[in-house]
């Protein structure tokens, strides 16, 4: 099965917007306003550009916090596509090899005396896009997210 | 993004009125405020009325105030989460870790 973000390239007529952020925690604000921007112009209702934000905050946290030992850089790359309207996003980062995919959902039923946060932020991500995808190539991480934007 | 924290003691205990967005950078300035006050606080309630964003950091704030009021016999009451807050609560099934009012 063909990774998502490579077919949506395929079908994007290279109108691909992307960014390099430092993956530093102080970037969040820059890297939220990049995601908003490319969420509204693609027509993003509020509660989908919510989900956007959460979405682009954990993934770019994820990789500002736990990433890299030295400091490194985190990559977004948008596609707007039609018939279904979708927002297609990559994020790329050459530190440590991170499956997000594989992170098992935290156990929130579990007593709060018990219950670890841990997994809550890709818990979000995963019930909050429609599609995630995951991939090591070439030496960086790539996570792709699908997002539908048809109301 | 930014968040306005008001704290006044009542009979009641402790309310911790909240406005602008709870996310990665602006859960820092919470967390002081949470542990400064549950360090001599043991009810303590939290409006959420002008919340209107929540990330993980935020929900790992409120589990970490929730465990420790539970520790000295106290509680934790989040008050008038808007619609899209409280979703961010259900998804992660912390509906029903939380007391959770309207007033």
């Amino acid at each position: 099965m063909p990774f998502g973000w490579d077919t949506a390239v395929e079908k994007s007529n290279d109108k691909i917007i992307s960014k390099t952020f430092p993956a530093e925690l102080s970037e969040l604000d820059s890297v939220l306003q990049f995601v908003s921007s490319a969420a509204e112009s693609g027509g993003a209702d509020d509660q989908q550009l919510d989900c956007l934000m959460i979405i682009a905050e954990e993934l770019f946290v994820n990789v500002a916090s736990y990433a890299y030992t030295d400091g490194g850089s985190s990559a977004i790359s948008c596609i707007l596509t039609d018939n279904p309207r979708c927002i297609h996003l990559l994020f790329s980062d050459s530190g440590v090899p991170y499956d997000p995919t594989k992170r098992t959902d935290a156990d929130a039923a579990a007593s709060v005396n018990t219950l670890t946060p841990g997994g809550l932020g890709i818990m979000m991500v995963r019930k909050m896009s429609d599609g995630m995808e995951y991939r090591y190539q070439d030496g960086m991480n790539q996570v792709y997210i699908l997002k539908g934007l048809d109301k | 993004m930014e968040i306005k924290i008001n704290t006044a003691k009542n009979e009641n205990g402790t309310l911790i009125t909240l406005s602008g967005k709870i996310n990665t950078l602006t859960a820092q300035e919470l967390s002081k405020e949470l542990d400064a006050v549950l360090s001599e606080a043991t009810d303590l309630t939290i409006d959420m009325k002008d919340v209107d964003y929540i990330s993980s950091a935020g929900l790992r704030l409120f589990v970490t105030a929730q465990k420790k009021t539970k520790m000295q016999n106290g509680s934790l009451t989040i008050k008038n989460m808007q619609d899209d807050v409280l979703d961010v609560f259900n998804m992660t099934g912390l509906t029903g870790v939380f007391h959770i009012i309207k007033d």
